[in-house]
């Protein structure tokens, strides 16, 4: 675990709190904006740090296609390359990949698509996912998820859900870097309570630094949105940092 | 607004260093206007415009006609003019009607009633009592006359028809302006024909106008004929009025416009440095000059500018310029900017535009010093030989 989680207030179930990441300690709740290719569009680092911004996120199917990850890694990791001083976090490729590429097919080994550049069919598998990650060098990294929209019915969710708690062993496995870079494991489970239970179970048992809600604002309605969101946050620890993506 | 020349170069050379005072702001001449699109520049917000080198970048170049539909010019009248809208109280705008980017006379269409521009809002033709509403609106601290800017090619009737509707444009807005001419600058074109330069500048400076805007170079005169076209417009003018040239940008032609007893310039030259992803490097002083002969990387580019957008800068951790103490330099690498170039990310033009700039008045900077030591032919030999040697260093590698 590389970071360290403290709750400073409460009122009901919310809660203040500080997290402590290795470049930067921040506040939360906080709105973490997408740097999506290493850049906050159209404003400088400066800017950034004056509006008060702790954290931001980087793409990683972006940075892995354009500069690539291994230039990143080469050159010092995503903070000295983009000169942050604060936190970086980094997502696990695979919603780009589902949602931007064609021919994008989810197997257990991971996701099958049409490279961008030749066409060619690429993998993207837990253990890539995480060497990428490793390479870019974020305070937090997500585990590469089988996400499904919530608009969907049928046998698919629970598949993604069981896949996404058989990918996080790999994703923990393939982990180079636990002492300077946070894990965080995403539940998924579609809008059933019953699968989500099980998922949020099964992501505290490994005991990750911190704990995501994925799968949701897909174009379910907010009532449903609201109902998912509080069942996991009720079942996952108190004293770790909860991310709703 | 008040204009002194505080230092002319000796030995019958034009070359001269002077001092503006508008308000409480004060800018050493020669000088660089920095070009705007509606009132700020391209890529800075008005933070990041602060942090470059001052009093130099107070001086900006507005253009009226940007803001020809919007917003109303009521509306800029009633926040209470330009200065008021921007949030930058203290910097020194001079409008001009044309500029090279989005601006650009459309003189086949000006008539006798106004002048003709390609506009973001169309075609759009300005008479001067359209001109001066603007003006009176925008409340710029120097304005040029609406003029009839014509290419080099035009045949002589259509120049010399050019001169004579400037003139009476000009003094049609003085007419119009409340303080009559007070912050007019009066513009003077003439093509290439030496007699109706000569003309045009001997009429303009007959005006009640506070300076000078020389206009109608920058398109498609020969470098040559530019030279003497210049010095004729120049030999004509009040020496203590400040002139101004617009769409001489190049080191070289800043150098000869210096020469030639300009005070201020107006160029887009940054601006097509930053969007074609150019960085200027070439080095600012003689001392510079001295360090880097033998010394160079031709590769992307020359010696004047690099191609942060070519393959060879993936993986270059260096600073577009060492020792630059712009927000650029400081913080980024040549590899950063190469990637966001790539990646098309806005914050690459960002972050140019503000060390192309830095550079340039740091150029402009040093040209006031030669000037100032009495060194102002020396600096403009070594600096163009230097320009030729490392061109033909380049080329002999090739």
């Amino acid at each position: 675990m590389a970071l360290r989680f403290e709750v400073l207030g409460r009122f009901n179930r919310a809660r203040a709190a500080r997290l402590t990441l290795p470049h930067f300690t921040c506040q939360t709740p906080l709105f973490m904006p997408v740097g999506t290719q290493g850049t906050i569009k159209g404003l400088t680092t400066d800017q950034l740090e004056t509006i008060g911004c702790q954290i931001i996120l980087g793409n990683t199917y972006h940075l892995e296609l354009r500069p690539g990850s291994q230039l990143i890694d080469d050159l010092g990791g995503l903070h000295k390359f983009m000169n942050w001083k604060r936190a970086l976090l980094t997502d696990s490729g695979g919603f780009q990949m589902v949602s931007l590429l064609h021919l994008a097919d989810i197997t257990e080994e991971g996701v099958t698509f049409q490279s961008p550049v030749d066409g060619k069919p690429m993998l993207l598998t837990p253990e890539e996912s995480i060497n990428i990650q490793n390479n870019i060098g974020a305070d937090i990294i997500m585990a590469l998820d089988d996400v499904v929209k919530t608009t969907i019915t049928g046998p698919r969710i629970e598949e993604a859900m069981y896949r996404t708690l058989r990918w996080i062993d790999r994703c923990i496995a393939a982990h180079k870097k636990p002492d300077v870079q946070n894990l965080f494991g995403i539940v998924q489970g579609g809008l059933d309570p019953v699968l989500r239970d099980i998922c949020v179970r099964g992501l505290v048992e490994r005991n990750l630094p911190g704990y995501a809600i994925g799968g949701l604002a897909g174009g379910e309605d907010k009532d449903s949105f609201w109902r998912v969101v509080a069942q996991c946050t009720a079942g996952l620890p108190e004293d770790k940092p909860r991310y709703v993506m | 607004m008040r204009f002194a020349v505080t230092k002319v170069c000796a030995s019958g050379a034009k070359a001269r260093a002077g001092l503006l005072q508008i308000g409480s702001s004060g800018v050493e001449t020669p000088a660089l206007l920095l070009s705007t699109r509606k009132g700020l520049p391209a890529f800075m917000s008005p933070d990041l415009l602060s942090s470059l080198p001052l009093p130099d970048s107070l001086l900006l170049n507005v253009c009226p006609t940007h803001f020809i539909e919007v917003p109303p010019s009521k509306t800029i009248s009633n926040i209470g003019g330009l200065h008021r809208m921007l949030g930058l109280p203290d910097h020194i705008l001079v409008a001009a009607a044309g500029e090279s980017t989005e601006c650009l006379p459309s003189s086949d269409a000006t008539n006798k009633f106004g002048a003709s521009f390609e506009t973001p809002a169309g075609r759009k033709l300005v008479k001067p009592s359209d001109y001066m509403e603007l003006i009176s609106c925008l409340q710029p601290n120097l304005w040029a006359s609406l003029a009839d800017e014509v290419p080099a090619w035009v045949n002589e009737k259509r120049n010399k028809t050019s001169v004579e509707r400037t003139l009476r444009w000009l003094d049609a807005c003085i007419a119009l302006d409340a303080a009559s001419g007070r912050n007019s600058l009066g513009v003077v074109v003439g093509g290439s024909s030496i007699e109706q330069r000569k003309l045009c500048a001997t009429e303009v400076s007959k005006r009640n106008v506070s300076g000078f805007w020389i206009g109608g170079f920058g398109l498609g005169e020969s470098v040559e004929e530019r030279c003497s076209l210049l010095n004729a417009v120049t030999d004509c003018l009040p020496l203590e009025k400040p002139r101004i040239v617009s769409r001489l940008g190049l080191p070289e032609e800043v150098l000869e416009g210096v020469a030639s007893g300009i005070d201020l310039f107006d160029s887009t030259y940054i601006y097509q440095l930053t969007m074609g992803g150019f960085a200027l490097i070439f080095p600012i002083d003689m001392v510079e000059r001295e360090m880097q002969n033998g010394v160079f990387d031709s590769s992307a580019g020359d010696s004047a500018k690099i191609n942060l957008r070519a393959t060879t800068y993936r993986k270059d951790m260096s600073r577009i310029v060492d020792g630059c103490t712009c927000f650029t330099c400081q913080n980024h690498t040549r590899a950063y900017l190469n990637h966001l170039i790539n990646v098309h990310e806005m914050l690459a033009q960002i972050l140019l535009e503000i060390h192309n700039t830095h550079h340039y008045l740091r150029f402009f900077r040093s040209i006031r010093e030669a000037i100032k030591a009495g060194e102002f032919d020396i600096f403009w030999k070594q600096f163009v030989e230097n320009r030729r040697s490392q061109i033909a260093a380049a080329a002999i590698r090739e």
